[in-house]
């Protein structure tokens, strides 16, 4: 097969721009990805990556690495004989994140089939409310009048709000249910005095069908400073 | 002839507007040569900025232990809320945050800019390159 000259350049840039190859893997992998909807609430969430030796050789798995704290791989033995069947699972865990996170386990085989093959776990997190802005300030000498925090519950059949506690004395914090949307509610923060600098934390109780609360905590500051106001933009909550 | 002399006419033409642009503003050339968004910004231009910035860590508290940026928040997505409370005090009007993660690779500085917009901060960006270009940036000569 003869090429043209513009050909022949364009696979020297194709080849030189390719990754370099890994080794083969030993191993064959039944999912390589995995997504899951983690359920409302849910504190983990766990992922299984199935594998085969399908080399000659017992393979050793000698390292599985995850790129965040929050993903924990867990194996099962580290030898695997020829056609022996394996899973890596993956616990994560949800803490206050939100959407869809992206986390990547890599799996390396000792020698001789030395090795490395990336695994994708892909979680997607509900949200649940929203909340913005999530501070209120007010700079020394202003007039201590209200500020109000917006909290819309975006899946009331699985928190509705319970309560709202201020955790500094200088700050009382109400909320009053939107009119026209129960699950809008305006949390009205009002300083006593803006006389000293403070800084307060307005701890606000949601909670679930089964009991269990999820707080959410803003916070309030009287301080020095020229006279701001959060922006408030569209977006969910920690 | 005539249609080929109306081609050059017509991209010199087209061309004058981008070029004045690219004198101008040079910054802006080579950012759109690397690609970058408009939240995102490289070591080079934060070094440049007068206004005071805060840093916000996206990373683990390892990698933060390892080294981190000096005066650099780490912000917690296990227990956010809690942890923005760090950051209210220490930010006020005016200052600038800007987030970063591991690598051009990680996601995780503009997912986390992107919160703290929604928490009410303003002018937040996240570093290009992350702790990796800044460490680059910063490596004694």
């Amino acid at each position: 097969m003869r090429l043209s000259v513009p050909s022949f350049f364009a696979l020297i840039l194709i080849a030189l721009g390719a990754p370099a190859p890994l080794g083969a893997s030993p191993l064959h992998w039944q999912e390589t990805e995995v997504t899951i909807d983690a359920p409302p609430l849910a504190e983990t969430v766990e992922a299984a990556f199935r594998f085969t030796n399908t080399s000659t050789r017992p393979v050793t798995i000698s390292e599985v690495h995850s790129s965040c704290g929050c993903t924990v791989p867990q194996l099962e033995q580290k030898i695997y004989v020829p056609g022996e069947s394996g899973t890596i699972r993956a616990v994560f865990t949800i803490g206050e994140r939100l959407g869809l996170q992206e986390k990547a386990i890599m799996v390396t085989t000792a020698a001789p089939d030395a090795s490395s093959v990336p695994l994708t776990l892909r979680v997607r997190i509900p949200t649940l409310y929203e909340v913005k802005p999530f501070f209120v300030i007010w700079n020394l000498g202003d007039a201590p009048v209200a500020k109000t925090v917006d909290l819309r519950l975006l899946a009331p059949e699985v928190l509705k709000f319970d309560s709202i506690t201020s955790r500094h004395t200088n700050f009382t914090a109400v909320a009053t249910p939107a009119v026209d949307d129960p699950n809008r509610l305006s949390l009205e923060i009002t300083p006593q005095v803006t006389t000293d600098a403070t800084n307060g934390a307005i701890e606000v109780a949601l909670k679930a069908q089964d009991g269990r609360t999820r707080v959410v905590t803003l916070y309030a500051l009287v301080r020095e400073g020229r006279p701001t106001t959060p922006r408030s933009t569209p977006g969910g909550p920690p | 002839m005539r249609t080929l002399r109306e081609m050059f006419l017509l991209a010199g033409v087209a061309a004058l507007p981008a070029g004045l642009a690219v004198a101008l503003h040079p910054e802006l050339a080579d950012r759109r040569r690397a690609g970058l968004p408009d939240d995102a910004v490289r070591p080079v231009e934060v070094n440049a900025w007068e206004t005071p910035v805060l840093w916000v860590d996206a990373r683990d508290a390892a990698a933060f232990a390892r080294g981190h940026i000096p005066g650099a928040l780490r912000l917690d997505e296990d227990t956010f809320s809690e942890s923005l409370g760090a950051l209210v005090t220490a930010w006020s009007p005016g200052m600038r945050i800007v987030v970063y993660c591991d690598t051009t690779a990680c996601s995780r500085s503009r997912e986390l800019a992107q919160r703290l917009r929604d928490a009410g901060f303003e002018d937040v960006h996240h570093l290009h390159g992350g702790w990796e270009a800044w460490s680059r940036a910063h490596a004694p000569r």
